[in-house]
């Protein structure tokens, strides 16, 4: 009964083995499909976080471009330099120019 | 048997896997496009938003205007749950009147714009309190505000755009709002399960647009909008501008307008006009320099011949016209130092009509430069009657723009040469980055040589010893005219001898001209009673700080004199 058993399973394994390579193959290609979408995912994840950060980035340089240009501004910097620098405007008779040939 | 049992549950398999397969091509196919749109509503959003627009920045990279990103606040009514408190803790966030939002929340209206263009860095606060309250109909939508860091500065050059369509409504954000792009479109968003829009899938592409550098140098429009500011104070007028162009390019380097505005706040004010464009004058004797050129030209005159000026008055077709002063005998070169009336209409009524009329209009008069939105073209009137002729030849009953003043006087600074005013030193493209750079625009050659070179000569001694003798700088020199149009006064039905338009319009250094600047006031007010009122007492003034701040700021040696190195005025310490 065994050895009959042992015979029939060594029959279905033999059987089973010709067609070894297409399993082989489908499981191969299901594993390499699994890992192509994990990894086209977690690309597509990045993409976007990248996105968003670039977006964030590019409000934040907007933001301090325009900060940097309020604080410029020749109305602030003649405040500063009158009010608080007590600066005069230039009298030419105190001016002298370096020629540099 | 176990073969018919076999073939039967490969039946059934087979028409279950039909049966699943015609399922899909129901959800696939016939339904596709509901299921879709259904998933879309689930998913997605869209908003309409103010799109961005290029930057402008000034001659010295300086941003003028910019699209800052920002955030627009708004509500589904019907299902907001709990409004007063929304409004409560709103109003801590965005720092406006809580009844002013329960209001906006309270109204019968099914959407409403809560706040509009608030601080981006709000964003989290809002989130976190639209989750907290379970507020899900309270919307947060990235969009942009467009803002001028430099506040009124150049305001109503610059110009502004319409917080809600983005699009330019004045000034050069009007005139380049092509090429900046903007307005508004469509932005298709993805929301998160609670409803937050997290990404953006499509923003509406804008293509072929600019970022525009400017010619206007804001630290140069800053020193003159001081020196008008003083103008203003002293004297109080209804309106006064000074404008700065370089005479050999036309590019308009400073163009200072009161009253002014800031486009930050453009719909707190009444009057967006930019005088120097958009309003005609009569530029009194800013005319006579171009009748002296077209004596010339035809022939008609001698330089250096004295003329008979009738002792201050002439009569033309039985009108008196007084001159400001009594003259007797004067060259036609004084004529123009000293401002003669008398003896500018006796140049002219010895001249073509036709002709003086034509160089009038060859000289940009009575034509809109087209550089400007809105922009006046003045009006010349071909009168031929010899009182017409007179009236014209001192700038009266016809008018100019200031910046066709700016343009015709520039031509006598750069030896004879119409040029079109220009605003734009470079453009580059925000998507490719190609670079553009407008040449200058010749309209023509408009004053002859021999003309321009008597012309240069005796506007500097107008501003050495003539009419605009108290604008002389003592370093640097300066060619000009001054000029004094009386004003019609409808109650009076005639020209008033109360209300006037006072100008100064010349160039500097006189030998190498860089600027061409024109002063104007409208209704300027006396300071001390016996004053009278001219162009060489309100208008030539200012000159003499401007020019001298302005060369500086540009680290310009002195020319007068001879004096190049500055040595004669330097300071003997």
């Amino acid at each position: 009964m065994v050895r009959e058993r042992v015979y029939e399973l060594k029959k279905d394994f033999s059987q089973a083995g010709k067609y070894f390579t297409y399993v082989m193959f489908i499981l191969s290609m299901a594993v390499g499909l699994a890992v192509y979408n994990h990894y086209y995912f977690k690309v597509e994840k990045d993409i976007m976080t990248l996105a968003k950060l670039k977006g964030q980035l590019q409000a934040k340089n907007l933001m301090l471009k325009k900060e940097i240009s309020g604080l410029s501004s020749p109305d602030r910097i003649d405040k500063i330099a009158t009010q608080k620098l007590k600066m005069k405007p230039v009298d030419y008779s105190k001016v002298r120019f370096i020629d540099t040939k | 048997m176990v073969k018919k049992k076999a073939y039967f549950l490969a039946f059934l398999i087979f028409v279950g896997f039909l049966l699943v397969v015609g399922r899909l091509a129901y959800f696939q196919i016939i339904k596709r496009d509901y299921f879709l749109s259904y998933i879309e509503r689930q998913y997605k959003t869209t908003e309409k938003v103010v799109l961005p627009r290029g930057t402008i920045f000034d001659a010295s990279n300086r941003i003028v205007s910019i699209s800052v990103p920002t955030l627009d606040i708004f509500a589904i009514t019907p299902y907001i749950k709990d409004k007063e408190r929304l409004a409560k803790e709103l109003s801590k966030i965005l720092k406006q009147p809580y009844s002013d939002l329960l209001r906006k929340l309270n109204s019968n209206k099914r959407y409403v714009v809560l706040a509009r263009g608030v601080d981006k860095s709000l964003k989290e606060r809002l989130i976190e309190l639209r989750k907290t309250l379970q507020e899900w109909n309270l919307g947060i939508v990235e969009t942009s505000k467009r803002y001028y860091p430099l506040n009124s500065i150049g305001g109503t050059t610059i110009g502004f755009v319409n917080r809600f369509s983005g699009k330019g409504m004045g000034g050069l954000e009007l005139k380049y709002d092509e090429l900046l792009g903007g307005g508004t479109g469509d932005v298709y968003l993805m929301k998160d399960a609670t409803g937050n829009p997290f990404t953006i899938e499509k923003l509406p592409k804008q293509e072929d647009t600019y970022d525009i550098q400017l010619t206007i140098d804001t630290n140069v429009q800053h020193i003159v909008e001081e020196a008008l500011a003083k103008l203003v104070k002293t004297r109080k007028p209804k309106e006064a501008l000074i404008l700065v162009v370089d005479p050999n390019t036309g590019d308009v380097i400073a163009n200072a307008t009161y009253p002014n505005y800031n486009p930050n706040r453009y719909w707190k004010y009444k009057s967006h006009k930019n005088i120097s464009f958009h309003n005609a004058y009569e530029p009194g004797s800013l005319a006579k320099p171009f009748v002296l050129a077209e004596a010339i030209d035809q022939g008609k005159v001698k330089l250096g011949k004295k003329y008979y000026c009738g002792e201050g008055k002439i009569f033309v077709d039985g009108i008196r016209i007084r001159d400001h002063k009594s003259f007797k005998y004067l060259t036609p070169e004084e004529v123009i130092i000293y401002s003669s009336n008398v003896g500018a209409i006796k140049l002219a009524l010895g001249l073509d009509q036709e002709k003086l009329y034509e160089k009038f209009s060859m000289l940009g008069f009575g034509k809109s430069t087209n550089s400007f939105p809105g922009e006046a073209t003045g009006l010349v009137h071909k009168n031929n009657r010899p009182v017409g002729v007179a009236y014209a030849s001192i700038g009266q009953n016809w008018t100019a723009t200031a910046v066709q003043i700016a343009m015709a006087y520039s031509s006598i600074a750069n030896g004879g040469y119409l040029l079109k005013p220009k605003f734009i030193k470079k453009m580059v493209n925000r998507e490719t980055g190609e670079v553009v750079v407008p040449e200058r625009e010749v309209v023509g050659k408009v004053l002859s040589d021999k003309s321009v070179a008597v012309l240069q000569e005796v506007l500097k001694m107008v501003v050495e010893k003539g009419t605009a003798k108290r604008g002389k700088s003592d370093y640097f020199t300066i060619a000009g005219k001054t000029g004094t149009a009386q004003k019609y006064d409808p109650r009076l039905k005639a020209l008033s001898d109360e209300k006037y338009y006072t100008w100064f319009a010349g160039y500097f250094p006189a030998e190498k001209p860089k600027f061409t600047v024109v002063i104007f006031v409208n209704e300027p007010k006396k300071i001390k009673k016996w004053e009278r009122i001219g162009g060489g007492g309100v208008s030539a003034p200012v000159l003499k700080d401007l020019v001298d701040r302005i060369m500086f700021y540009y680290k310009q040696k002195p020319d007068k004199d001879g004096n190049t190195d500055g040595t004669k005025h330097a300071r003997k310490d």
